[in-house]
């Protein structure tokens, strides 16, 4: 439980829609449960927009590659 | 109880440390000490396992570089709980890393006393060798005059060296060892030298030690800058992770290396699972994926393998940076795992290297009641 939630937080945190991720505890007895848990989920997963990381490639292209914090590139010595 | 007050320096501070730390030895405290010493010639610092007193010559508690976190170093040391009575100096980040290490049974505090010192903050390994280099002077002095330097930077800020700090010490607001049976402190008067221990500690070690004066005030300043530069990082980290895309921009140069992983004081596993045969398929499987997305970035799976790491180290995360300055790239690795750190810690009600007695998340099982 606690695994997902961290990584929930994490996809929070980079621009990730964290209800990708779902979490269900179902039984081996509850078939029905685990049959409608699939379409609930497949059906919630197909009203988002497509998945951003579906053409990798196009996205590496995109990249600028050279970010990093303004605030970490003051002159030596004005950080204190 | 506890003491405290400053050691004598007679205005050589290092000499009054090795003292102290000779004194460790030969009064039998510990048996054996491990602490920075000057290597090359003054160029650079290294831990080292010290039995004889005699060779403490070059020791610099307050090491201005950090080539690895020493908890990892502690972890090797302790985890089989060797029986011998050990003396480790350490920075406040590796305390702290030690103490997630010890919660997560990779390392052990019985026998071991924690001699903590104050961080002023610590430089790239290059970056030092540089400085010293270029130095004029004696060599065995040269330690000693940029450790007056820094010390003087704190009081008058915009001084100090040419040279900046490591990013995650720009952003460090943890700056004082928590847990240190005995604490070495440089915040306060530049003439001193604090300290902090168990007063039949004192008592064995002879030690006269004098008033101190408030150092509470340079502590609680450094504290303020750092935490303002802490918050604008974390704040240009949020505004910059809207997408995937975003995520993806950060990492764009990595080449999946491990230098990152094996740096990391908290990435204990020995065999990672990045390094498995999962990560590692057969050709087949990489033709097959360039077939269907016509062009595979190579190596694969690069945002993958940061996901993975920060869902594994990110409640524990104690911000030493090793990553980023381990990266061959540059990669801004201290703001991600310090900002996606510091998000998780906070949701989970954690922080990382805190104290023995609160849980680490991932290891402790509670009952929600639904």
């Amino acid at each position: 439980m606690r695994r997902v939630e961290i990584l929930k937080a994490i996809l929070r945190q980079v621009g990730i829609d964290e209800d990708r991720i779902w979490l269900r505890w179902i039984d081996a007895s509850e078939g029905g449960l685990f049959r409608d848990t699939v379409n609930e989920m497949v059906a919630e997963l197909r009203q988002k927009d497509p998945n951003p990381m579906r053409k990798p490639w196009e996205m590496w292209q995109e990249t600028a590659g050279i970010w990093r914090p303004k605030a970490l590139d003051l002159p030596p010595g004005e950080s204190e | 109880m506890k003491v405290e007050g400053t050691l004598k320096t007679d205005g050589d501070m290092l000499t009054a440390v090795r003292n102290l730390l000779t004194m460790l030895l030969k009064q039998r405290i510990v048996d054996f000490l491990l602490v920075p010493q000057e290597i090359s010639h003054g160029r650079s610092l290294v831990q080292t396992l010290v039995k004889d007193p005699t060779h403490l010559d070059r020791a610099n508690p307050f090491s201005p570089v950090m080539p690895m976190n020493s908890a990892t170093i502690v972890s090797q040391l302790t985890a089989d709980k060797p029986g011998k009575k050990l003396g480790v100096v350490l920075k406040p980040c590796e305390i702290r890393a030690l103490i997630e290490l010890t919660k997560l049974g990779q390392a052990s505090l019985e026998d071991l006393i924690i001699i903590g010192t104050d961080c002023l903050g610590t430089y790239e390994v290059e970056d030092y060798a540089k400085l010293i280099e270029e130095m004029e002077g004696a060599a065995e002095e040269k330690g000693s005059r940029i450790l007056a330097e820094i010390r003087q930077s704190i009081a008058n800020p915009g001084t100090g060296l040419p040279i900046s700090l490591r990013s995650a010490c720009r952003m460090c607001n943890a700056i004082t060892p928590p847990l240190a049976d005995v604490t070495l402190g440089l915040f306060g008067p530049e003439d001193e030298i604090f300290i902090s221990l168990e007063s039949d500690l004192a008592q064995k070690l002879g030690l006269e030690l004098k008033e101190t004066r408030d150092r509470q005030e340079v502590i609680a300043e450094l504290i303020k800058s750092r935490t303002a530069v802490r918050e604008q990082v974390f704040s240009e980290f949020r505004d910059k992770m809207a997408t995937p895309a975003d995520f993806a921009d950060a990492l764009a140069t990595c080449t999946r290396c491990y230098a990152c992983q094996s740096a990391c004081p908290i990435c204990y596993c020995r065999v990672c699972f990045f390094q498995t045969e999962t990560f590692a398929p057969e050709s087949e499987r990489y033709f097959r994926w360039a077939e269907r997305e016509d062009a595979l970035r190579m190596p694969t799976e690069i945002l993958l393998f940061h996901l993975t790491r920060l869902n594994h180290i990110a409640a524990s995360c104690v911000g030493c940076g090793m990553c980023e300055s381990a990266c061959p790239h540059d990669l801004p690795l201290t703001t991600i795992f310090e900002a996606v750190g510091d998000g998780v810690q906070k949701a989970l009600d954690y922080e990382p290297g805190r104290s023995l007695e609160d849980e680490i998340p991932t290891a402790a099982f509670k009952e929600t009641g639904t």
